[in-house]
């Protein structure tokens, strides 16, 4: 099944990587302006320079095409709204792991779009990159990226379970996007944001999706600073799997009664 | 003057659509509020730290961002909705039923759908504005703000020559349909000064050279740093990406009649 | 000055093939397979003002393909096309003012508004004047029993309701030539009389040109005087319909209702066994056979009716196609 599932996800490779562009542009055109506000302002912006700042944006280009999941539209539109939904309920496998592994295929390919073009980044300009060479500091930076990516999984699914109330999930879709683009540090670092805002992003799951990922493997972030990264993952990921499982008891009662 | 009822009606029919399905219109408010704030916010995040950058001081990167929410807002009145639905109608055969009306078929696919909503994000832009022109002091006179509605004129000109050059290409592969949404990433680019670009390649800088002029422009006309080359390009730009835009879609046509 | 003129119409298309599975998508990437399919090949014919002919053949036979040339949707490989004086393929306003085409459940109305609105819009595209507007869609409407749900949202009609809004959005332009790809596919046997009934009000009232493509005989059958049989992009017939019975079928069938039970063998002296019952059977003689063998089984049995019958088309039009 898997297999079948990732021939289709290669025949789509055109559209693929167009997906992928969708996430290299805007940190692209975030960097420039960075490098433009250094440079006026002395090369260092609360703690940020040059190359710190160019590693961020790269490596935010690989989490958000690799870490950030898009499947809130499809459960929202092609299997509760259209129908689809009935299919997998006679499947005899988790429908949250079925989903699951028909992710994963995106993420690797257009992740491996990713790789690739910051492979030949580091080549070309490698002296603006700072990581972690810390290899526990690495491990546990890995470790942090996968629970971003299932704490991402996680929260998409539940809101695209809203579906099963909602009709219209097109406009609380478009918030999400923008409030996690915000608060997962995809337009600037959170240390970069004005003070209200960093505030607030401490408070929400958002920043573990993508900005602390990104900023543990540039090694920003001491050992017990790291811990507590992964804390904060799993007590998140937690909170909405919970979510997950009521709102899929519930939804499902609603869906199976009307019998769409 | 044909032309000119032909859209009469089609607005008709449009505003029809909008009143009939309410909960569409009500969830159209909320998302385009949502995003008219939060594509102004932007500015104000990314200039929190940085007084002024690449010649432009915070004021006239705010009346940048104002000027690009207008036209792009306008651009989107008028035509996305139709791009939206450029791939289906290209893929389900729609296109035929296109080809068999007495009405130029460009007219048709660029113009059909109407987004209503979306002018509530062009009036925040124009509240922006005013607001900020307020703040900086400065009132431009009425030629400035004629000549700035003239630039933005040709300015979405150009935006559609560019959309509907590259969604004709869905015609050779149809499969691209986040084609389009790219297109909206891409419209991101010209937000920001020209000089952004140029000072980090010369060959993006001509790459991209539309992009860049279409907003800068107008801009600085309303804030009295006119410079003639600009306004020169500018128009020469619409007028020439609307020609090819014609000819690319008749030559693409050819094409679809010879395989249909 | 024929309606249509056809002259040596070819029409060919590459058809790229690729190999099933992972590895197969894989090697597409360098390798591309193409056949060339003739769709159509060398097809010709005239059609006068008024006619109301029939295009029949399997589907594939290249029926919807020779439609699209007629109307300017797709350019002929080779030939020369002319319809009403124009030649379809520039699609000028003025040409596409004059012609229809209405393609199986294609439609073209907005599915979440009522029909009036599409047909007010498609009165400007066409720039119909008001009065003649006014006047078509009184006509049609009552014709098609439709006056009450003009102002009912197309998403909440029935599917009969909604192929008569389509087709009143199709001719309300008055087109003199109206062309119709499969038109009763997908309609229960009630809608399929009631489209016909209208084609042929249609096409006697404004006398208008009509042709019509199907794979179903009685749609055909039905409509049509003129017939035109295509397959495989060649053109088999062109003809009145009861000319096809003559010139294909070669035999006639004998059916007879026997007073007393008679055995298969028996039968089989006669002729082919079409179908057997004990005391009823049909047999297949050939043509010039058929009342020599009838005057020879009534000597033969005792016999309660007998009727000589010619094939029924389908029959006649199927053993045409799976000869050729």
């Amino acid at each position: 099944m898997f297999l079948l599932h990732s021939q289709y996800v290669f025949a789509e490779r055109g559209r693929s990587f167009i997906w992928f562009l969708y996430s290299v542009i805007p940190p692209a055109i975030f960097l420039l302006f960075w490098i433009g506000a250094l440079k006026s302002q002395g090369g260092n912006i609360a703690g940020w320079n040059l190359s710190t700042i160019t590693t961020y944006y790269f490596l935010l280009t690989i989490a958000s095409s690799m870490l950030v999941a898009h499947i809130e539209e499809d459960i929202a539109w092609e299997d509760i709204q259209e129908g689809h939904l009935t299919g997998y309920l006679l499947k005899p496998f988790s429908y949250y792991w079925i989903k699951f592994l028909e992710e994963v295929p995106w993420r690797l390919l257009q992740g491996s779009y990713g790789i690739v073009l910051i492979f030949a980044f580091i080549v070309i300009f490698g002296n603006f990159f700072t990581l972690s060479n810390n290899p526990l500091v690495i491990a546990l930076s890995l470790l942090i990226c996968l629970l971003a990516f299932m704490l991402s999984f996680t929260f998409k699914t539940v809101l695209g379970l809203l579906a099963f109330w909602l009709t219209d999930t097109n406009g609380l879709f478009q918030l999400s996007d923008a409030v996690v683009q915000i608060f997962g540090g995809f337009i600037v670092p959170i240390t970069l944001l004005p003070s209200l805002l960093q505030h607030t992003a401490t408070f929400l799951p958002f920043a573990y999706m993508a900005y602390y990922p990104v900023v543990a493997i540039q090694g920003q972030l001491g050992i017990s600073e790291l811990a507590k990264v992964i804390l904060f993952q799993v007590i998140w990921i937690v909170s909405f799997a919970l979510l997950y499982k009521w709102l899929w008891i519930e939804g499902r009662k609603k869906y199976t009664a009307i019998g769409q | 003057m044909k032309y000119f009822k032909i859209y009469k009606a089609l607005l008709r029919v449009n505003f029809s659509y909008l009143t009939t399905y309410r909960s569409n219109m009500i969830n159209g408010i909320i998302a385009n509020s949502v995003w008219g704030f939060f594509s102004l916010l932007l500015i104000v995040i990314l200039t929190s730290r940085t007084p002024s950058v690449f010649g432009w001081t915070r004021n006239e990167l705010f009346l940048l961002f104002g000027i690009y929410n207008i036209v792009t807002s306008i651009f989107q009145f008028f035509f996305t909705r139709s791009f939206d639905r450029f791939s289906e109608i290209v893929n389900r055969g729609r296109l035929d039923s296109i080809l068999l009306k007495p009405a130029d078929s460009q007219f048709l696919m660029s113009l059909s759908y109407t987004n209503f909503t979306v002018l509530l994000r062009a009036f925040l832009g124009i509240g922006f504005i005013v607001y900020v022109l307020i703040q900086m002091h400065y009132i431009p006179t009425l030629i400035q703000v004629l000549f700035t509605l003239i630039l933005m004129f040709a300015s979405i000109t150009v935006l559609y020559s560019i959309w509907y050059i590259v969604s004709t290409c869905l015609i050779w592969w149809p499969s691209l349909t986040n084609l389009v949404g790219l297109m909206y990433e891409i419209n991101g680019t010209s937000r920001y000064p020209q000089e952004m670009y140029r000072s980090v390649s010369s060959l993006l800088f001509y790459a991209i050279l539309p992009l860049t002029l279409i907003m800068t422009t107008p801009t600085q006309v309303l804030i009295g740093k006119v410079v003639f080359g600009n306004i020169l390009l500018l128009i020469s730009f619409a007028v020439v990406l609307f020609i090819i835009s014609r000819l690319f879609w008749r030559y693409a046509l050819r094409s679809y009649t010879s395989v249909g | 000055m024929s309606v249509i003129s056809v002259q040596n119409l070819v029409k060919n298309y590459k058809a790229y093939k690729k190999e099933p599975g992972f590895f197969g998508a894989v090697k597409s990437l360098y390798s591309r397979n193409y056949e060339l399919i003739s769709a159509v090949s060398d097809v010709s014919f005239e059609i006068e003002e008024g006619e109301l002919v029939g295009f029949i053949g399997p589907n594939g036979a290249g029926k919807t393909t020779t439609l699209k040339c007629l109307s300017g949707l797709l350019y002929p490989s080779r030939g020369k096309v002319n319809v009403l004086g124009f030649d379809p393929w520039k699609r000028e306003d003025k040409f596409l003012k004059q012609i229809s085409l209405i393609m199986g459940q294609k439609n073209q109305l907005w599915w979440d508004l009522p029909p009036i609105e599409s047909f007010l819009l498609n009165k400007e595209i066409y720039g119909i004047p008001d009065k003649q507007f006014k006047e078509t869609l009184l006509q049609l409407s009552e014709l098609l029993d439709i006056e009450d749900v003009l102002n009912v949202q197309v998403r909440k009609l029935s599917l009969g309701q909604r192929m008569k809004c389509e087709l009143v959005a199709a001719i309300l332009h008055n087109p003199r030539v109206l062309f119709l790809d499969e038109p009763t596919i997908g309609l229960d046997v009630v809608m399929q009389k009631n489209l016909r009934d209208f084609i042929r009000e249609f096409n006697g009232k404004y006398n208008s040109t009509v042709i019509l493509t199907s794979h179903y005989m009685e749609d055909v059958k039905q409509l049509c005087k003129r017939v035109i049989i295509i397959d495989h992009g060649k053109l088999l017939f062109d003809g009145n319909l009861s000319d096809i019975i003559k010139k294909y079928a070669t035999k006639k069938f004998i059916k007879v209702l026997f007073e007393k039970d008679v055995e298969r063998k028996e039968i089989e002296k006669f002729g082919k066994i079409h179908a057997y019952k004990p005391a009823e059977s049909i047999i297949a003689v050939n043509r010039e056979d058929a009342p020599s063998v009838a005057a020879e089984m009534l000597k033969q049995f005792v016999i309660e009716d007998i009727n000589i019958e010619e094939p029924d088309i389908e029959d006649v039009i199927r053993d045409v196609f799976t000869n050729k």
